[in-house]
């Protein structure tokens, strides 16, 4: 099976978010990881080529320092990779970027699989598969937490998750595009002699241009992007610290004062 | 938020920016390698840290090793590592390719070890057993015995040991008595040992001790001590593991490093236990001794990790915890201060710093120079063996001894929280415990520095050695902020200078138990000056890096380092006036003192 995983670099939410200008995330400040669900995608793809032979072939958007994270999946087990590497494709929205992704799983001409993490860990759009699917004219599934592929490579049964603990089976056909729910499976470390084959494994750099990418940056963008800020709680605790009979004399001045609820 | 217990941070700082890891790959054997391969090894690393060890870092602790029926059930957490770190490529990372390995530099595999040993010390150690003992028969084994044995140790299948203390025989080795007799193409091997680490357990399907033993005949002493392998089952003529008469008498209970049994074993009980002998007959001691001066590093690398884990404990309770106000606020109604606010809490948390974080650095100054052993040859390969050889027995004990110091000061941080296992430390201050005491105590340490590794090739480690610290000393005298602990750490070597030509004078004159009486005592003078040292290397880093306007939270962390670096000169290096004043005095109080006058 030919099976695309597209990965998202996401920043480690340990990190210490700070916003410039209302703008975007101070980056000096942080670190990088793999999206958790797209680690998921790639241990899925890689599980279904153990079974069915074939290839795995990761696709992932972002400056250069994503080859870290597509060599985190080389270093998994996956073939080789493309990475769309253009800042006006960055400057775009999730349209602009699916846009791109698309246009490298054409270079391709296609795959059976097209699977990506349900959703990323910092923007929480969950657009990316089903997006893509759209462009492809491809069936897609989300929240995919079971694969069965038969053997004819074609025919596949899907679980999906639902609220309340239930799940949902399906059946589609292949090409589809599947987004993968955390849970589905345990990513596998990376090896020792996987990571030193990483280091080796193809990577083909792409720009805008490269792929015919026409929608770029903001201009090519169907939202538009205001600001960001860290929301602030209407709810305010507080705690009156001191000895009973003090602290009493605080929260009724307060009640009376500052609430002037009494 | 997750446990941290190792500063990823730091590990980089020290990596790529005091030791210039990169710069390895400058040479054919280490080629391959690039900043990336390091950073994705070492993101692997935490991975497994903050996934597989630390996970059952508690849980290891409450629920330790069974015993039972001659067989010891371990938490299901060992099989799980050993197979991760057999498949990872883990237990032979720094092997020649054509031997499995990835060629990884030891101070990469270092940085992955300190983190592995943070996260869960007890379970850490089984891989690293391993890797040192199938070390052992690749280096002196013949064909044969790396064939039967050494593939399913890296595959993490079967576990390695280490076995060489017997009831009578522990500092003492020259005192061993369990034997060797010559048979059909194997010895016969009777005796018993006591204290050996994952002896026996269940995580995996065998055990392979590199024994001592001696054959029968051999000469008394140290020159009659040879190696054997001895496989808990041995693989029979039809390649059918079977019972090898080596029979788990029992486990020990013990204060901490609970996680990993420590085995009774007999040996030949049915006589029919068979040893391979490892290279030449009584050349045994010499070749374990490959195996024990790794071990001793990687022992002091354990107690610097497990400090740092309880270090960041600390430090995150510092944080939240709000007790008490500042010295000045006099309104008690006003909310009180998060404890990291008082003098006396950031003199802890620093204290723990400077030892962690330079007793790492001195693990990293060994892993450095056995890199360089690798790639070069002729002066350069000597000159580096050397300052291993030499600074070996600091990088052993100084992390033993004063890990515990400063675990213990992470525990002051929680108060009474701290004594009780709501919270990791207690369990931080028992596992701690074990580190001055095994692969050497630091008595032993003491001797083999002052007694041997000082004096060894007409002092020429010891001129080496100062040549380093000079040469840092030297490059840190231009920068105004570090000049004046540039001389003090100068003032110190003079101090061990001094201090050495005493004592040295004191084994001219014949007197060998009044110049070792207090061996333990040099030693510390020494690994004191050898972590000023290193922190003195350190800011030298941080200055510069401070003059490249670096992102707030690195200015943060260069900063950090340097009042670390300042603390440690400000409240460690000055102990050293009173330890040399008392090497300086030649009394022999101790080897004056009488048994009887113990009595009472």
């Amino acid at each position: 099976m030919k099976i695309v995983v597209l990965v998202k670099e996401v920043p480690d939410m340990e990190s210490k978010f700070k916003i410039i200008d209302g703008a975007k995330i101070d980056e000096s400040q942080i670190a990088f990881k793999m999206n958790d669900f797209d680690a998921y995608a790639v241990e899925a793809a890689l599980q279904l080529k153990e079974k069915f032979g074939g290839e795995v072939i990761i696709i992932s958007a972002g400056p250069d320092r994503v080859t870290k994270e597509v060599r985190q999946a080389f270093a998994m087990g996956a073939d080789w990779g493309i990475h769309v590497n253009d800042p006006q494709i960055d400057a775009g929205d999730n349209f602009v970027v699916s846009s791109a992704l698309v246009k490298a799983i054409e270079s391709l001409g296609g795959a059976d699989l097209i699977m990506t993490g349900v959703q990323s860990e910092d923007y929480q759009a969950s657009l990316t598969g089903v997006v893509i699917a759209d462009m492809l004219g491809l069936a897609h599934c989300t929240n995919v937490v079971k694969i069965d592929v038969a053997a004819d490579q074609k025919t596949l049964t899907i679980n999906r998750e639902l609220e309340g603990g239930l799940n949902e089976v399906l059946e589609m056909s292949a090409p589809a595009v599947l987004t993968i729910q955390s849970g589905i499976n345990e990513p596998r470390y990376p090896t020792l002699p996987g990571i030193m084959k990483a280091k080796k494994k193809r990577l083909d750099v792409k720009k805008a241009a490269d792929l015919g990418v026409a929608e770029l940056g903001e201009a090519g963008s169907k939202t538009k992007f205001i600001k960001m800020f860290f929301p602030v709680s209407d709810h305010k605790a507080e705690i009156i610290e001191g000895d009973a009979k003090t602290a009493a004399k605080t929260l009724v001045d307060k009640l009376k004062n500052e609430a002037k609820v009494i | 938020m997750a446990q941290r217990f190792v500063s990823e941070r730091n590990l980089k700082f020290l990596l790529y920016e005091v030791f210039d890891a990169e710069c390895l790959v400058r040479y054919p054997y280490f080629s391959d390698h690039s900043r990336d391969t390091f950073d994705m090894v070492l993101g692997t690393a935490m991975k497994l840290g903050e996934e597989i060890l630390y996970p059952a870092f508690q849980e290891m602790d409450r629920k330790p090793p069974e015993y039972a029926d001659g067989a010891v059930r371990v938490h299901p957490s060992v099989k799980a590592y050993m197979r991760a770190s057999g498949e990872g490529g883990w237990i032979n990372a720094m092997h020649p390719y054509d031997a499995g390995g990835q060629q990884l530099p030891y101070m990469v595999f270092s940085a992955c070890g300190f983190i592995f040993c943070a996260a869960n010390y007890s379970l850490s150690v089984y891989p690293v057993l391993t890797a040192g003992a199938a070390h052992l028969i690749e280096t002196f084994g013949s064909e044969e015995l790396k064939r039967a044995f050494v593939k399913n140790m890296h595959a993490g299948k079967w576990q390695g040991t280490m076995a060489l203390t017997e009831p009578d025989a522990g500092s003492s080795l020259a005192d061993i008595t369990t034997t060797a007799e010559p048979a059909d193409g194997y010895y016969r091997i009777r005796g018993q040992k006591i204290f050996i680490s994952a002896g026996a357990h269940d995580g995996v399907e065998n055990v392979v001790h590199l024994m001592l033993a001696r054959i029968k005949g051999a000469p008394a002493g140290v020159k009659g001590i040879s190696l054997f392998v001895v496989p808990q089952r041995r693989i029979n003529d039809d390649g059918m593991l079977v019972f090898n008469d080596v029979t788990c008498a029992g486990i020990y209970h013990k204060l901490g490093y609970r996680g990993a049994p420590i085995t009774q074993l007999a040996m030949g009980d049915n006589d029919d236990c068979r040893g391979f002998l490892v290279g030449e007959a009584n050349r045994g001691l010499a070749y374990m001794f490959q195996m024990m001066n790794e071990a001793r590093i990687d022992v002091g690398l354990s107690a610097a990790a497990i400090a740092s884990a309880a270090y960041y404990a600390a430090l995150e309770y510092a944080k939240e915890r709000p007790q008490g106000r500042k010295a000045t606020e006099k309104d008690p109604t006003k909310p009180q201060a998060p404890i990291i606010e008082h003098a006396d809490v950031k003199r802890m948390l620093l204290f723990q710093r400077s030892v962690i974080e330079g007793a790492f650095s001195l693990i990293l100054q060994l892993a450095r120079y056995t890199d360089m052993c690798r790639v070069t040859d002729g002066a350069e390969r000597e000159r580096c063996e050397l300052l291993v050889d030499l600074l070996t027995p600091i990088a052993k004990s100084y992390p033993a001894e004063m890990g515990i110091h400063a675990v213990s000061q992470g525990m002051q941080c929680l108060g009474g929280y701290g004594y009780c296992d709501e919270f990791p430390l207690e369990q931080y201050y028992r596992d701690a415990r074990i580190h001055p005491i095994h692969e050497g105590t630091t008595g032993i340490q003491g001797m083999d520095l002052l007694g041997r590794k000082v004096v060894m090739k007409n002092g020429k480690a010891m001129a080496l050695y100062f040549d380093e610290v000079r040469s840092t000393i030297q490059s840190a005298s231009g920068d105004d902020a570090l000049s004046a602990c540039a001389d003090e750490l100068e003032a110190a070597l003079k101090t061990l200078e001094d201090v050495t030509a005493h004592l040295a004078g004191i084994a001219m004159k014949g007197e060998i138990e009044l110049f070792l009486a207090d061996a333990t005592l040099y030693l510390e003078l020494f690994g004191i000056i050898a972590i000023a040292w290193q922190w003195l290397a350190q800011a030298r880093v941080a200055r510069k890096a401070l003059q490249g306007n670096p992102s707030e939270s690195d200015s943060n962390f260069y900063n950090g380092k340097l009042a670390a670096f300042r603390f440690f000169f400000a409240y460690e290096l000055p102990r050293i006036a009173g330890l040399a004043r008392r090497l300086r005095n030649s009394d022999g109080l101790t080897v004056a003192m009488k048994t009887e006058y113990f009595e009472d």
